[in-house]
């Protein structure tokens, strides 16, 4: 007599043991690839032909974007004197780039660390103020969760949970003002801001690039980012840091999506069975368990 | 994980290197997957072409709820189910069946031996199909219930009875050949 889990281990032997590596015939898999990329490119034609106005229609007249009209019109104001630069294409002006960015209210972004480790971040933000409310991001190992009650850092490979009743901010820079952070930042230290426009072969259209240069200043070393926008979206695809000081964030931004549905529950933080969790608030530890 | 959603992010860029590398690294387990479902070779490939043709087709603007695993596998499950009861055979003919490893491994030393195949292969043809599905989609797919239930727009305990009613109907068939 069997029992059900003898029944099902062997109906998993038996799935093992059936060659799970089908291989497709290769006539058909020289079909199959070809026949999808021409699909693929067929709806990429048509999808960017319908789809770039309406991105740009919907920036336009999102409410938030009419009351910050204002408050960018002052800032490119002041960004032509500064940012009259001839490299720049004539088709950009960087007041495009902050009047997009400023009805951004949620951002998923793939990241790289300096030892090469990928990640992924949500962050939620309020479009009005510009400042982050919610976030999430999961490095390999480690995964932080940021909410207006409390902060969650955990580290998966120890199975540790700290939790800090406050709101920790994930970063100094407002997401969705980054350009405008970053232009006040390069004036602030004396830096340069150049843009160029450069051919991206992966996405197979013009992009412009960013460049941000800031000189060395007594201790602080020199630092150098790239950042690439979209000529159509006017919105930052990616950010590389090419020279920074220690402990700045990440090497780079390899994407990023804008405005997309935050997956439901992921600024939930639930501790995983068996953590070892400590509660800590702005003056250290002050309390421990171990979560069953 | 990353790697899936970098996938695509890039794809709905726009980027054609993205859609080739999904193709390459899922299209042999979703080939897999639609043989053990309709055990018919030639369906199976027509299945896959048109599951990924479809995909290619929405890529741009796909919003994923789970897994792109889930997704792919839960398109071509749903092909398959589409082909009608006429055209999905019971079982493959033991022969049929690919063993797994070199053809240096003796059939003696093999996890099973081709006997105990054919009574697997033969009790699996006589379940239910959405029992079938079920535990093909957990064992072949490596699917978890919550992800199938999600899938098939049904919940848990239906997806959950489904699997425990076929694990008990595999039992009692292959006792009865003991």
């Amino acid at each position: 007599m069997k029992t059900a889990e003898n029944i099902e281990k062997l109906v998993k032997a038996f799935f093992k043991t059936k060659k799970s590596s089908a291989a497709i015939s290769s006539q058909m898999d020289k079909k199959v690839l070809a026949d999808a990329l021409a699909v693929f490119e067929k709806s990429k034609t048509t999808e960017s032909a319908d789809l770039q106005p309406s991105v740009w229609r919907i920036i336009m007249n999102s409410s938030i974007t009419k009351l910050a009209v204002a408050a960018v019109l002052i800032i490119a104001a002041v960004l032509t004197i500064t940012l009259l630069d001839k490299s720049a294409t004539p088709a950009y002006a960087i007041e495009q780039t902050i009047e997009a960015m400023r009805s951004i209210y949620s951002i998923h972004a793939f990241t790289t660390d300096w030892d090469n480790s990928k990640g992924e971040a949500w962050v939620q933000t309020n479009p009005q103020t510009g400042q982050e409310e919610y976030y999430y991001a999961d490095q390999n190992n480690f995964l932080i969760v940021g909410t207006p009650q409390a902060t969650y850092y955990y580290y998966k490979d120890e199975n540790l949970v700290r939790i800090r009743n406050e709101y920790v901010p994930a970063s100094e820079i407002r997401f969705s003002r980054f350009f405008e952070d970053l232009v006040k930042w390069v004036q602030q230290h004396h830096g340069e801001l150049s843009f160029y426009p450069e051919f991206d072969q992966g996405l197979q259209k013009e992009i412009i690039i960013v460049r941000a240069f800031i000189p060395t200043q007594g201790d602080m070393k020199e630092q150098e980012f790239i950042v690439r926008v979209d000529s159509e979206t006017k919105l930052p695809i990616s950010i590389e840091t090419l020279k920074c000081g220690p402990g700045q964030g990440s090497k780079s931004v390899d994407g990023i999506e804008y405005n997309a549905t935050i997956p439901e529950g992921i600024f939930e933080f639930k501790i995983p069975d068996g953590a070892k969790v400590v509660y800590e608030d702005k003056n250290g530890r002050y309390g421990e368990v171990n979560s069953n | 994980m990353f790697e899936d959603k970098w996938l695509l992010w890039r794809l709905r860029q726009g980027s054609s290197a993205a859609l080739c590398r999904i193709y390459e690294k899922y299209k042999n387990d979703l080939l897999a997957l639609a043989i053990a479902l309709s055990n018919d070779k030639t369906s199976a490939e027509d299945i896959v072409h048109d599951c990924f043709i479809s995909f290619a087709q929405s890529a741009e603007k796909l919003q994923l709820r789970d897994s792109l695993k889930s997704y792919l596998s839960t398109s071509v499950a749903n092909r398959v189910r589409n082909l009608g009861r006429d055209k999905i055979r019971p079982a493959a003919d033991v022969d049929e069946l690919d063993i797994a490893g070199p053809d240096s491994v003796r059939p003696d030393r093999r996890a099973m031996s081709n006997e105990r195949l054919r009574q697997i292969n033969s009790a699996l043809a006589q379940l239910p199909y959405q029992q079938r599905e079920v535990i093909i989609l957990h064992f072949q797919s490596r699917l978890t219930f919550k992800e199938i239930a999600k899938s098939q727009s049904v919940s848990l305990n239906t997806i959950q009875s489904r699997y425990r009613y076929g694990i008990d109907k595999l039992r009692s068939i292959l006792d009865g050949e003991v």
